[in-house]
């Protein structure tokens, strides 16, 4: 070992000028270090500042893989690393990646040519969320013990999502392994209401009418049924006691509503 | 461990949850998950993992613990990653001589540090916090590097054995890093193996690098190359019964393929007993 003199913070030193480097901040780092062999030290130092541009590109691209299948390689290449370039990783975990990518899609010319480019991309991190989330069992149907307890606050089960889209993205989104061409075969500004859940170990799609998705939204905070149909009428509208029961016996069967504590 | 047959494994990857999925007998005596893949999901990576770790010991690897940040190693980190040993019961838990994240920001990347004083007391700090927390001693990899500090003071080799005297943690020596490393930078492999403190090491990791414009990358995609396969004839002569890993992470072949690797490893460890 050598005179081991302690240099003072010259690890945060290193360790700013090096990443500020990677992330394509400033050049100090290149007088720290030495390089292998012959090589210029830029160009080793480039071997991460690629690594980390790759890396970030790659793990978008498993999160959006629908987006990149309608956008195509070369405008989806471009456009994610123009992202990877604004958007440092804030997260250990590299599949949170990319959360803020649909907004950045919306502010992104490809819109104009695009229209439901960012609501796809935000399909697709709903979906991510609920691959990574706990599976949640059917609940049975709440309207059986509803007429012992009439007060009961119920909520919405953990691991569901509503989605609602004024693009058809679901039907887009099931094309995503086959021919571009497949979009063609879709009437895409179909809107859509879709109860998204994570059942059985797999991400489970439910279509709904508007006006289900709008009654189940009303417990995404625990309400009872009087709560809910109230928030509810105020929000949309008045509801007759028959299109109330009917709501209710369709969203009851669906299992994803559950006693709040 | 049966400390008499040292046991070979492979790394698990998602490409092979199919395969694994069907429970047929395999070659391979042991897993190695990345800690990281499994931290944050309560969905199929972890119901595979924990599937696989019914039939298998299992070690778990990280590549974010950032051993060497000036920052500290983070807490919320840590705790899912107690977590995740509590639910997986691993032989071993290792990460890497290295830094990644700095500042709230992550690099995803296992980057180089000054071997120096600081560097050494900042990781024996770092480790001694880790072990603390977790109640375990760790394993720490020597990494591959494609450029060095200006400011170093001591050799890997030196740094490495100060900080497992010191902590009591343990080495998990790569074989291709320390392959890459010396074709890289020009040294010799076998040097840096009768430096290290063979005693220190826990487990080791054979993979094949990739070659561009002259030089080396650890990018575990091609099959262990001869060298290493040498080099690790040459450990198993220093020290005999240390478990193996091979990893693959990039073009990754059929499960056979990774089958053929481990018995590669089975046969040089056999006749490493033969000879004796």
């Amino acid at each position: 070992m050598k005179d081991a003199t302690l240099k003072n913070e010259s690890l945060e030193k290193w360790q700013v000028h090096f990443l500020s480097y990677i992330l394509g901040i400033e050049q100090n780092f290149l007088n720290e270090a030495t390089s292998m062999n012959e090589l210029p030290v830029r160009s080793c130092a480039d071997i991460y500042k690629r690594g980390y541009k790759a890396r970030l590109v790659e793990s978008l691209g498993e999160t959006y893989s629908a987006t990149w299948w309608v956008l195509g390689d070369d405008d989806y290449l471009k456009l994610a690393e123009e992202f990877v370039a604004s958007t440092p990783s804030r997260s250990f975990d590299l599949s949170d990646y990319g959360k803020e990518f649909p907004d950045f899609l919306k502010s992104s010319v490809v819109v104009s040519e695009i229209p439901f480019i960012s609501e796809l991309s935000r399909f697709e991190w709903v979906f991510k969320i609920l691959f990574h989330s706990a599976d949640v069992p059917n609940k049975e149907n709440f309207l059986s013990r509803l007429s012992q307890n009439p007060e009961m606050k119920l909520r919405l089960l953990p691991s569901t999502i509503l989605w609602r889209s004024n693009f058809s993205i679901y039907e887009i989104w099931k094309q995503r392994d086959g021919d571009i061409a497949a979009l063609n075969d879709i009437d895409l500004e179909l809107p859509e209401f879709i109860l998204c859940r994570k059942l059985e170990g797999k991400v489970r799609m439910n279509y709904l009418e508007e006006s289900e998705l709008r009654l189940l939204q009303q417990f995404e905070t625990p309400r009872s049924i009087d709560e809910a149909v109230a928030s509810y009428q105020n929000l949309y509208g008045e509801l007759t006691p028959e299109s109330v029961q009917s709501l209710f016996s369709r969203i009851g069967v669906l299992g994803v509503l559950e006693g709040a504590i | 461990m049966n400390s008499k047959n040292p046991m070979v494994g492979v790394g698990l990857r998602s490409t092979h949850y199919p395969e694994l999925e069907t429970g047929r007998e395999t070659k391979v005596d042991w897993f190695e998950a990345i800690s990281e893949n499994y931290m944050n999901t309560e969905g199929r990576p972890l119901k595979m993992l924990l599937q696989v770790r019914q039939d298998y010991p299992m070690a778990l690897h990280g590549v974010g613990l950032s051993i060497a940040s000036h920052d500290g190693v983070s807490p919320i980190y840590l705790n899912k990653l107690k977590t995740l040993i509590e639910r997986v019961d691993p032989v071993l838990v290792s990460d890497h001589f290295c830094w990644s994240s700095r500042g709230g920001h992550y690099s995803h990347d296992l980057l180089p540090f000054p071997f120096n004083l600081e560097t050494l007391n900042t990781i024996c700090q770092n480790v001694e916090e880790v072990q603390n927390f977790l109640g375990r001693q760790i394993c720490l990899e020597n990494i591959s590097y494609y450029l060095k500090s200006q400011n170093d003071e001591m050799s890997e080799s030196q740094l490495i054995n100060e900080v497992c005297r010191r902590t009591g943690c343990g080495l998990l020596l790569d074989l291709n890093n320390v392959d890459v490393n010396a074709k890289n930078h020009g040294f010799q492999a076998i040097d840096f193996i009768k430096e290290i403190d063979f005693n220190r090491v826990k487990q080791i990791h054979l993979a094949g690098p990739s070659q561009e414009d002259g030089f080396i990358f650890d990018t575990h995609s091609t099959p262990v190359p001869d060298s290493v396969w040498e080099l690790y004839r040459q450990f198993s002569d220093l020290k005999k019964d240390v478990p193996v890993i091979v990893e693959w992470d990039e073009n990754i072949p059929s499960f056979e393929v990774l089958e053929d690797e481990v018995e590669k490893a089975r046969q040089i460890v056999m006749a490493m007993e033969l000879h004796l």
